[in-house]
């Protein structure tokens, strides 16, 4: 009894299926035959295949492929919407170059996102930065303080013997102490916000700036009085 | 052997392979050639060269011959096809229409 012999065609197509990760050029091969052993390729594959076959179009078997990998990975209506456009526009893409643009357009849309999103962690960060207690090399020195406290004024306005330079003084003064009263104030605020304890350190230079500030501010209201 | 019997397959470097009939007549491009009446110069002499066919590809086609044969009388036993000729062994058996 004669069985069917397999074709040599045969077998030769089911070690190329079992191999198709080997297959790079594929030369003058018949296309009947591809189209029995391309679409066991996965996409890489199948990229390689075409881009080692040189001088030969291999789209009229593998657009269709493409085609799969693309409805696989973008999904049905993504299809559906480009089959409709080309339908309207009268022309027709090779899905290859359908599939490598719109995976070229996810994955800017994909570092666009990233690059926001690492852009407003940076803001939080240098906002909380901001806030925190920034150490200083120099150290507020003690003439400053007493300023604040009016004390050096005090020394100035009292030394003064004409009048006309103690009130010009006085003005002078006080806007500027109002100024860096306002200053001040707004930096306690703010730093309030964050720890408490610093902002006691910094506006106060310790135990002997307590005194000072409490004397500040009764000879930094008794200018403002006089004025008045 | 008798000579009738056997044919003589060439390949593009000059090997000869001489076979039998029954064997090259697995092949239908083969059968063609050496039964079609006086179309073909090859039945006078009972050569056929095949310049697109590479030495160790017809020699593997011939091996199949000679299985198939084999296959065919009972003995099935596996073939084997080096992964680095299936696709020149491919076309050339698509070419032999074998």
């Amino acid at each position: 009894m004669m069985r069917k012999v397999p074709s040599l065609v045969d077998l030769c197509v089911r070690v190329a299926v079992d191999n198709v990760r080997y297959i790079g050029n594929v030369g003058e091969t018949e296309n009947h035959l591809l189209e029995r052993i391309l679409p066991h390729c996965t996409l890489d594959q199948l990229k390689h295949i075409e881009d080692s076959t040189e001088n030969r179009d291999l789209s009229p078997i593998t657009d269709k492929l493409w085609k799969e990998f693309y409805k696989r990975q973008f999904g049905d209506d993504s299809i559906n919407i480009l089959v409709e456009r080309m339908r309207q526009k009268k022309v027709m893409y090779k899905w290859k170059q359908l599939y490598e643009a719109k995976l070229k357009e996810r994955e800017k849309a994909t570092q666009e996102s990233c690059d926001r999103l690492r852009k407003r962690y940076l803001e939080v960060n240098a906002k909380k930065q901001s806030r925190q207690v920034q150490l200083c090399t120099k150290v507020p020195s003690s003439s400053a303080k007493r300023s604040y406290s009016g004390g050096v004024v005090a020394n100035n306005i009292y030394n003064t013997k004409s009048g006309l330079m103690k009130k010009a003084k006085i003005e002078f003064i006080n806007s500027r102490e109002v100024k860096n009263i306002a200053a001040m104030k707004n930096k306690a605020v703010q730093r309030s916000h964050s720890v408490s304890s610093p902002v006691k350190r910094v506006t106060s230079s310790g135990p002997s700036g307590l005194p000072s500030s409490s004397s500040s501010s009764s000879k930094l209201t008794k200018p403002i009085q006089r004025r008045f | 052997m008798k000579k009738e019997e056997t044919v003589k397959l060439i390949s593009a470097e000059g090997f000869e392979f001489v076979i039998d009939k029954k064997a090259a007549m697995v092949s239908q491009t083969i059968r063609n050639m050496l039964t079609s009446p006086g179309s073909f110069a090859e039945t006078e002499h009972g050569e056929v060269t095949f310049p697109e066919i590479s030495t160790t590809i017809l020699e593997k086609i011939c091996q199949y011959f000679y299985w198939s044969l084999q296959y065919a009388s009972g003995k099935e036993t596996e073939f084997h096809i080096e992964p680095e000729l299936t696709l020149e062994l491919m076309m050339a058996a698509n070419y032999l229409h074998t």
